[in-house]
């Protein structure tokens, strides 16, 4: 068995024993990495998989992939989490979340292709990882403390130097490094096991969704360090490099190259992505995770938001303009905070247009039906968001509604289902924020959501929605037709490739089997390639690619081709595929197990009833799409889901993936033709089993 | 575009242009670590002191960075490691990129690389002749064989953080030899060849160079930064203190 | 410059009064990578104001709409249906900012509130 990228080991820790173990990656090699390992792990150790986010019994992991703390472009560096969240909503469903930069290469170095987390410490602990020894350190001069001061007095407990070389144990040979030690670490929000708290590493790498903060906080764990000194085996090395250098030569954008605008995909420049109504114009210099082909942040002369790009940015946006009439340093600070703190910026940001409505309904305020002492009228201001922040972090005053969410704060509130109803509540997949890509606008969004468990946070198809609207921002002609998108795309979208439908989002289409293979197809590929191999979001799948003049990105070619090098296999692309689907009907037992039904798929209300008029990006959402026999640019606002409508998308779903069309559970057949028929008997004493 | 600031070169000049200098001149302007000296020119062939008979020819190449375009993603590192050991690990990559994600740019990175210095301290403090000076391309490198593990040349060199460093998978000494020796490249190493790290570097912040470049005990940075790194927004003064709007509004 | 009308006491106050929460519109604001909270509009001013020196899109036509329905003023919504209709999406922004804001400095100027917002040309 090839073992290229593999480091062999796993670290199992048991957090009420405080005692370690190892699990042998080489049994779960099959699963690939990342998530497939996670999957098959917690299927294995969370014996009652109904259990709750805060429970001690669930089972945590944290996972890298063979090509994590290698020179793989852009898929070294993030690091999967997976275990029972604490903010998926009506059920804390089994879920995934995710964090960049340094983490992964240092475990890995480590010896550790991954860590699981089980039960619960008495009193809060770190874990202080260093090669092959873990040991469990009392946190309680850290417990309190913010993410930063927190990684900064580990930082400080690792100071031996030896001429700038830190040496790791007391022989010459133990090894030694430069580098501080890669921390992940929850804020105060986590510690009161807020499913606000998120997870945070360095400055600005956070797993967010999820609410995986409480669920450290609820075990009892501020922060799980790692140093790692020793090496990855590599099965074609010459090749790794040689990948590597092709995929900068061929598909990447040269250091100071004016690109074509594009979506977040593999041709982009290393510009930071800010989203601030005044994004900041001081010196700053790049920044990225570890082997980023081109990085999407920056560290600055301030300071202030270090790392941060992207969602965190944009925040407070719309907040602060309408406070002072343009951007001003209150949206830094709002970011920076949330770093600070490890807060669900997504959450936040929803959130706070949630309360800004509530507020000026009249609903929430100082004496009203939602009484809190904040004072909504600074909405937009530095102190406003700090105030709430600190809130959220204590568990206080609306904090404490907040603690499970906005969507169940809304419940408690006895203001669920009208707040859905009026669209006020944009939280329209299982208690997630809108991530602005409406379902009813950009269908695949929505659809592969609800499909799963959370906001699925993939921008494959979004990309090219970008893409047409930076053209249209800068006056210029997209390099591509919405044909030719939709030729290119799914060409590689095997093995779909011979329907163009799949990329039509017109309303005539919202419903067909096309427009289900597509997020059939991308809930297989994201399982595998982006999820368990962690080819990053933000520069995969790479469909089209302005760099080239064929325009054709490097997706299909580069993701078989980094794994195969890096780990002597010999898989395609659809091998990936398929490994996907295995893991994705791994994940929908589990879904199963925990109460999942076809009936309970569903959206929130003003999904279907009410039409969406207007996008983050105001009267226009254009995606490809066919208007009679002509492929458009088409603008899909306007229109809503339709009820009946979804239901046939969904019988389509489940007749693609060979679920039972009734229940939407797997059947005997398809789980025994994916080698899981341990999966089918366990569905089958449940009596949860498809077509049963 | 290499940064051949010599206005500071005062009093130290190269043997070849005066004949020699005096050893008080050679370490005139000595900083905290001894070499407070800059150096410069195309015609530098090596060291010679006047009360010394060795000669060592100076390195036919060098690397500069520069920081405040570096991305901080390491993959100079993994290359590194990669194309020598044929393994990733950044604990035996020869150029060390440190970084500080809470510091403010541009004192977040810090990049040690080889110097290939003209008087190299680590080849001096060697018993065995394992660190030395190959006398085809001036590489400072080692030959493993001779290695005895003392770590003396990891002591001796003259920076903060050490360039030579202790392999402590194959137990020898190692630094850069600017790919001389990289049994995982296909394309030729060495000053005449390709770098590893060079190749790599998205961001190009990494260049190589042929003639010894100005350096002094501040740093060994170059300024590779153009407009075309201007337009992504990020400052291409010397210094990393004028972002392109305050360049901009400064017309 | 647009030629309005005179404005009643009445007019100036519905042009100037905050609407409920289930009557806003919105405008977005973009950046080189885009954005994502589109920002609730409650009222006239609140319009001038992210308007003013940012350019955010928006759907003139929602907005003549939502200015005749619910500022009650069918003047100025006709002004900027007429002034938008020919401009591109990124290029409405100055010009509807300046008519309201144009209205807007009229109906203070007719309650006495405060100096026009816009200076007479």
């Amino acid at each position: 068995m090839a073992t290229g990228g593999y480091v062999g080991k796993i670290l199992r820790l048991d957090l009420t024993a405080r005692t370690s173990s190892v699990i042998e990656t080489e049994k779960y090699v099959q699963w690939g990495g990342g998530h497939g390992i996670g999957s098959a792990i917690f299927w294995e150790l969370c014996t009652d998989k109904t259990v709750t986010g805060r429970d001690p019994k669930n089972v945590v992991t944290l996972m890298t992939s063979p090509l994590s703390g290698t020179m793989a472009p852009s898929a070294s560096g993030r690091v999967e989490i997976q275990g029972i969240g604490t903010a998926g909503y009506p059920i804390n469903w089994f879920t995934r979340s995710n964090f960049g930069g340094r983490f992964g290469g240092q475990l890995k170095y480590a010896g550790w292709d991954g860590i699981v987390l089980e039960g619960k410490a008495d009193s809060p602990i770190w874990i202080d990882i260093i090669n092959d020894k873990a040991v469990f350190r009392d946190a309680k001069d850290l417990w309190g403390k913010d993410t930063q001061e927190t990684q900064q007095l580990i930082w400080e407990l690792k100071e031996n130097e030896e001429h700038g070389w830190t040496e790791i144990g007391k022989t010459r040979d133990s090894g030694r490094t430069t580098q501080k030690p890669a921390v992940i670490t929850i804020g105060p929000a986590g510690e009161n096991q807020s499913a606000l708290g998120c997870l945070v590493h360095d400055a600005g790498n956070a797993a967010g969704q999820g609410g995986f903060g409480a669920v450290f906080g609820s075990k009892n764990l501020k922060a799980i360090s790692v140093v790692g000194t020793g090496s990855i085996e590599i099965a074609d090395p010459a090749g790794l490099f040689n990948a590597r250098i092709w995929a900068k030569d061929e598909y990447a954008a040269a250091p100071g190259q004016q690109v074509e605008p594009n979506g977040p995909t593999f041709g982009v420049d290393p510009a930071p992505v800010f989203l601030y109504a005044k994004n900041p114009d001081g010196p700053m210099g790049p920044q990225a995770c570890q082997g980023c082909i081109n990085g999407c942040r920056a560290r600055f002369e301030t300071g202030i938001a270090n790392e941060s790009s992207c969602q965190e940015t944009s925040m407070y946006k719309a907040f602060d303009v309408l406070a002072h009439g343009e951007g001003t340093d209150a949206s830094y600070i709002a970011t920076d905070l949330v770093q600070k703190m490890g807060v669900n910026s997504y959450e936040l940001m929803q959130g706070m247009g949630y309360l800004y409505a509530l507020s000026k309904m009249g609903v929430l305020g100082k004496g009203l039906e939602i009484d809190t002492d904040i004072d909504m009228s600074r909405i937009g201001e530095a102190d406003f968001v700090i105030d709430l922040v600190d809130k959220i972090s204590n568990r206080e005053d609306i904090g404490e509604d907040l603690a499970d969410g906005f969507v169940r704060a809304a419940e408690k509130w006895g203001r669920l289902e009208k707040d859905y109803a009026a669209g006020i509540l944009d939280f329209p997949y299982w208690g997630y924020a809108n991530h602005g890509y409406d379902p009813r606008a950009e269908l695949e969004w929505g659809y592969s959501s609800i499909m799963g468990d959370r906001d699925m946070n993939e921008h494959g198809f979004n990309a090219n929605f970008w893409s047409v609207i930076k053209h249209m921002m800068a006056g210029m002609e997209m390099p591509v037709s919405a044909e030719e998108y939709a030729k290119i795309t799914t060409s590689k979208m095997v093995p779909y490739q011979d329907d163009m439908s799949m990329v039509d989002y017109s309303t005539e289409n919202m419903y067909s089997e096309s427009f289900a293979k597509l997020v059939v197809w991308q809930r297989h590929y994201t399982r595998f390639w982006k999820q368990s191999a962690l080819y990053c979001d933000f520069r995969y799948p790479d469909f089209t690619n302005y760099n080239r003049e064929d325009n054709v990105g490097i997706t299909g070619d580069g993701e078989p081709k980094f794994w195969n090098v890096i780990t002597g296999q010999d898989i395609t692309f659809l091998d990936g595929i398929e490994l996907g689907r295995k893991i994705w009907n791994l994940d929908n037992a589990i879904w199963i197990l925990q109460g999942r039904h076809r009936d309970m798929v569903q959206f929130a209300s003003y999904i279907y009833d009410i039409p969406l008029e207007n996008s983050l990006v105001g009267p226009y959402y254009p995606m490809a799409g066919k208007v009679g026999d002509e492929w458009a640019y088409i603008n899909t606002l306007g229109r809503s889901i339709d009820r009946d409508g979804f239901e046939e998308w969904k019988t389509h779903f489940y007749n693609l993936e060979g679920w039972d069309v009734a229940s939407g559970w797997p059947t005997r057949e398809t789980l025994e033709g994916l080698d899981l028929a341990f999966v089918a008997d366990a569905l089958a004493e449940a009596e949860k089993l498809g077509g049963v | 575009m290499v940064d051949k600031d010599t206005s500071s070169a005062g009093e130290i000049v190269p043997a070849e242009k005066t004949g020699t200098i005096s050893r008080r001149q050679f370490f005139t302007g000595v900083g905290g670590l001894g070499v407070g000296i800059v150096l410069g020119g195309t015609l530098f062939n090596g060291l010679l002191l006047p009360d010394e008979v060795i000669a060592i020819p100076a390195s036919q190449g060098y690397l500069l960075v520069d920081s405040k375009k570096c991305q901080g993603c390491n993959t100079c590192m993994m290359a590194c490691s990669l194309t020598h050991h044929g393994v990733q690990s950044l604990s035996l990559s020869r150029i060390q990129v440190i970084q500080d994600p809470f510091a403010k740019f541009p004192d977040d990175k810090y990049i040690a690389q080889c110097r290939q210095c003209a008087d190299p301290k680590c080849v001096t403090a060697c018993p065995t002749g394992a660190m030395h000076v190959d006398t085809e391309t001036g590489v400072r490198t080692v030959d493993v064989a001779k290695c005895i593990g003392c770590q003396e040349c990891v002591y001796a060199c003259e920076f903060n953080v050490s360039r030579a460093g202790w392999n402590f998978e194959e137990k020898h000494a190692q630094k850069c030899d600017l790919c001389l020796n990289t049994p995982f490249m296909d394309a030729e190493g060495g000053p005449g060849g390709q770098q590893a790290c060079v190749a790599a570097c998205p961001t190009g912040a990494i260049s190589f160079v042929s003639e010894i470049p100005v350096q002094s005990d501040a740093g060994y940075e170059v300024n590779l930064r153009d407009e075309g790194w201007a337009a992504l927004g990020y400052p291409i003064d010397d210094e990393g203190k004028v972002s392109p709007a305050e360049a901009a509004l400064a017309e | 410059m647009a030629e309005f009308t005179e404005m009643t006491v009445e007019a100036a106050e519905k042009l100037r009064a905050e609407q409920p929460y289930e009557h806003r519109i919105h405008v977005s604001l973009l950046g080189k990578h885009g954005g994502f909270q589109p920002v609730p509009v409650l009222s006239a001013s609140d319009f001038v104001k992210v308007t003013t020196g940012l350019n955010p899109v928006f759907s003139a036509e929602a907005l003549a709409r939502w200015v005749t329905e619910r500022l009650g003023d069918a003047e100025l919504g006709e002004a900027i249906s007429a002034e938008c209709a020919d401009l591109a999406l990124f290029a409405q922004a100055p010009v509807a900012c300046a008519l309201v804001a144009e209205r807007l400095a009229q109906a203070e100027e007719v309650l006495g509130i405060a100096e026009p917002a816009v200076v007479e040309a």
